[in-house]
């Protein structure tokens, strides 16, 4: 994959370009701030941009509103937001197109995870971090359906919601592709969702059903 | 410019008649050693108490408004009155000596009807006071009519035929009986009297058309109307009484008489003197109280007097007890009536306070509606009802601007002014808005203790903002400085490690040195995390304020004389203190161009007082940002910040500390 990486603290920007030049990938600009990134990306129209979302100019959500411009001049382009900290507003407004991912930086020390999650969203799907899903899950309804899932499903429910594959669960929880199978065509039963084939219409369709509407803010949480 | 001339003669005028009635009542007063009767007593006491007060009181008027012809005027009435005071005691003189009488008889004669003088010189008096001027030019030709008039009735007196007036009644008449022409003359008198009688009624035109000074000049003459009319109630409330009248009611009539030039002469130079609307309204109000009065004592005197025989002390008694019982609600009943009829302004003005009051007590109004009440009431509509609301110097409105002071009198409680009420024209007296500012001074307290609470809730709702707005930024900066810093820098290491873990089969890591470096990063963190945990709270505060403190002094490059006397301190109050400190030495390092500090904290009466002062260059300021005052403020405490330019600053905070 040909990646950009946008990320002001220069300790991490080195590693993690070693990181994945050491993976395969092919670095072709690294940028300090998010005017430069936004340059980067036109300039060399990589698969994937990395992107810190607190970086300069302001230190505040710049990464973030550098990654709606360029979805909005590349839809294909596959995002990663890099975060020290949980917070839903900008993945699950972001999430709604696909070719996009919302992870913590500590997730780079679990570095085939964190490969895994690039591939995903380089290749058009989803990557939302276990902590995010995790809060979105946690929120609490009335008459909650979830309280009818089995744990184990609900282990599933959230790996579906992080953007993985049937597979990718299965390899997670060390089940067979089968057994996965059955536990999502259970759990949509009992949430009453319609299954799809494309994972990143499934992320939707779960999300959707946490009471998040992605691309237009969220309603619980 | 225009120079503005004013006009001598009057003023020469007043002076000269003025020595005329000395050198008269002087004549007299000889002429009275030569007679001295009871009579001629009493005509001299009347000649100096009008003649010679008059003559006084219009060279004064004279002097100090010069062209005013009330002034000579006056002086006039002194003179014609000691003219006449002469004659009376030289007729006393005469009728003692008949000898006399054939050579002065012609003299006699002529002098005979003389006394109308004095009546036109006061009748001249009314019609140009109170400015010296006519009510209008159209009056212009009164006083030469009038002075025609009484020069004919004069000479008609001397060729009449009747007998002279007593003590003179037997000198015989010296011209006989009078010729036709002088008969013609006698009709002068008809004229006479009735422009005697226009001249009064030129003050009530005058009165009508004039502004509120010359109304007010008015009415003190109007004041000394109300005296004259005294005089006869009291000569009938003797008469019942004693059968006859007697030297009371003749003082009373003496200074009655005497007020009339006292009170032109107020009026012309010192109108303002007291408030005469309300002396005025008092007086007529007094004078129908003693009308009332005499009419019940004289209708019960009688009628008890025809049951039980007159004379009878059981008749005076119950009189008087009547009147007694009658005398409060009929005044009160009375002041009512009078306020209202020339008193318009003050009775307004109670009445709409007590309405106020009513309202007030009732809930149905907020006492903050004062100041448009008195507007309405008192039709100013700049009146304002100003505030003194602590730590201030000026007085403010219930709105919060301030009030101009300029026509204000104080609202005074215990002393102490507490607020003020100030007139927008000076159509109100002083004295009245006194009035008014004694009857508020309950409902000013009122306002003044709302403002006052009002102020402090807002001080403190603005501090709980300002505190809490302070907690947010802080805990925002320790989220930046957590993350950017400490977190930041881990999440880096983690990567490395995991980076060289990934290396170590190919031999290409330096295990040794990757080592050293992360267990440098990690020491950085520590210590990163440690500086943010002191931000929070000082930990070298543990040890006690002073330790602290000393640790905190040794980083700052400027000489610090510190004096230190508080050992145990509450947290709250050692870490408030801390931060005061360590803000006024940044302050000091920072800006302040110091070479010296000073450092002192203290215990005094329950309190911590801390005190840093420098000897910099002055002109600091307590910004609301620092928090540092809130701080202080939540613990109950005070913070003052002094910082005269160029001599130095002087920070001083008082905190409360029970232990």
């Amino acid at each position: 994959m040909r990646i950009v990486i946008g990320e002001d603290s220069a300790l991490f920007r080195e590693g993690l370009a070693r990181l994945l030049e050491d993976a395969g990938h092919d670095v072709v600009a690294k940028a300090v701030d998010a005017i430069e990134l936004v340059s980067a990306v036109e300039a060399h129209a990589p698969d994937l941009a990395i992107v810190d979302i607190r970086m300069p100019p302001d230190r505040t959500d710049d990464g973030a509103r550098a990654a709606r411009r360029l979805r909005e001049r590349s839809p294909e382009l596959g995002i990663v937001l890099l975060s020290q900290h949980v917070e839903t507003r900008h993945s699950v407004e972001l999430v709604a197109q696909g070719h996009f991912g919302y992870l913590l930086k500590d997730r780079v020390f679990d570095v085939d995870d964190f490969l895994d999650a690039l591939r995903r969203v380089a290749g058009g799907g989803s990557a939302l971090d276990p902590e995010v899903v995790g809060t979105l899950l946690g929120a609490t309804r009335k008459n909650d359906p979830l309280e009818l899932l089995t744990p184990r499903e609900r282990e599933v429910l959230a790996l579906m919601a992080e953007g993985r594959t049937n597979a990718g669960i299965a390899t997670r929880l060390c089940l067979t592709d089968r057994t996965v199978e059955t536990h999502v065509t259970s759990i949509m039963a009992k949430l009453g969702l319609h299954e799809s084939a494309h994972e990143h219409r499934r992320v939707l369709a779960v999300l959707t059903w946490l009471g998040v509407r992605p691309g237009g803010g969220q309603r619980v949480v | 410019m225009v120079a503005v001339v004013t006009a001598r003669w009057p003023s020469r005028l007043a002076t000269v008649t003025a020595a005329g009635t000395v050198v008269m009542l002087a004549a007299s007063a000889g002429l009275a050693a030569l007679a001295p009767t009871r009579t001629t007593f009493l005509n001299l006491v009347l000649g100096l108490a009008i003649g010679l007060l008059s003559a006084v009181l219009g060279w004064q008027i004279g002097r100090r408004a010069p062209g005013n012809v009330v002034g000579a005027a006056l002086a006039a009435v002194g003179f014609t009155v000691s003219c006449t005071v002469t004659r009376e005691v030289a007729f006393q003189v005469l009728a003692e000596r008949p000898e006399l009488w054939d050579d002065a008889a012609p003299y006699v004669a002529l002098v005979q009807e003389g006394a109308w003088w004095v009546l036109a010189a006061v009748a001249l008096l009314l019609l140009h006071f109170p400015d010296g001027r006519l009510p209008s030019r159209r009056w212009r030709w009164v006083p030469p009519a009038l002075a025609v008039s009484v020069a004919a009735n004069q000479v008609y007196g001397a060729f009449d035929p009747a007998p002279f007036l007593p003590p003179l009644e037997d000198v015989p008449r010296p011209f006989g009986a009078p010729a036709w022409w002088a008969e013609v003359l006698g009709l002068a008198f008809f004229p006479m009297l009735a422009l005697v009688l226009a001249s009064a009624a030129s003050l009530v035109v005058r009165f009508r058309r004039s502004d509120r000074v010359q109304r007010r000049q008015i009415k003190w003459l109007a004041m000394a109307g109300v005296g004259i009319t005294s005089y006869p109630l009291l000569c009938l409330l003797e008469i019942l009484v004693r059968g006859e009248p007697g030297w009371f009611s003749a003082a009373v009539g003496l200074v009655a008489l005497a007020g009339i030039p006292v009170s032109v002469a107020i009026a012309v130079l010192r109108h303002d003197l007291i408030d005469i609307d309300r002396a005025l309204a008092s007086a007529v109000t007094w004078g129908l109280v003693s009308i009332t009065l005499v009419v019940v004592y004289a209708v019960t005197a009688v009628t008890a007097g025809l049951w039980l025989g007159s004379d009878s002390a059981v008749a005076a008694a119950a009189a008087t007890a009547l009147c007694a019982l009658a005398l409060s609600p009929l005044r009160q009943r009375l002041q009512r009536l009078v306020d209202r009829r020339l008193y318009p302004q003050r009775r307004a003005a109670f009445e709409a306070l007590n309405a106020l009051h009513g309202e007030v007590s009732a809930g149905r109004s907020r006492p903050e509606e004062l100041e448009s009440v008195l507007r309405t009431a008192l039709h100013d509509e700049s009146l304002g009802v100003g505030y003194r609301v602590p730590g201030e110097d000026r007085f403010i409105d219930a709105a919060g601007r301030e009030v101009d002071q300029t026509r204000g009198e104080p609202v005074l409680l215990s002393g102490n002014a507490i607020g003020l009420v100030a007139a927008g024209s000076d159509e109100i007296s002083r004295e009245l808005l006194r009035q008014v500012a004694e009857r508020a001074t309950a409902l000013v307290e009122i306002v003044r203790l709302r403002i006052e609470l009002a102020q402090a809730l807002q001080e403190v709702e603005a501090s709980r903002t300002r505190l809490v707005q302070i907690g947010f930024e802080e805990r925002r900066r320790l989220e930046h400085d957590l993350h950017d810093g400490a977190q930041q820098r881990l999440v880096s290491l983690g990567m490395a490690i995991r980076l060289a873990q990934r290396h170590l089969d190919d031999g290409t890591v330096d295990i040794d040195a990757l080592m050293d470096q992360s267990v440098a990063e990690l020491g950085t963190a520590v210590a990163e995390l440690r500086q943010i945990a002191h931000g929070i709270r000082p930990s070298t505060l543990d040890d006690g304020l002073p330790a602290a403190l000393s640790r905190l002094v040794r980083g700052v490059p400027l000489e610090v004389d510190m004096e230190v006397d508080a050992d145990t301190l509450p947290d709250d109050v050692a870490t408030t203190a801390y931060f005061v400190i360590s803000e006024a030495l940044t302050n000091a390092v920072k800006h302040a161009e110091a070479q010296r500090i000073g450092l002192h904290v203290s215990r005094v009466d329950g309190h911590v007082v801390v005190r840093v002062t420098d000897d910099g260059r002055g002109g600091a300021a307590l910004s609301d940002e620092s928090g540092i005052a809130d701080r202080v403020a939540a613990l109950g405490g005070s913070l003052s910040v002094a910082s005269p330019r160029g001599r130095g600053t002087v920070v001083e905070a008082e905190i409360p500390c029970a232990s």
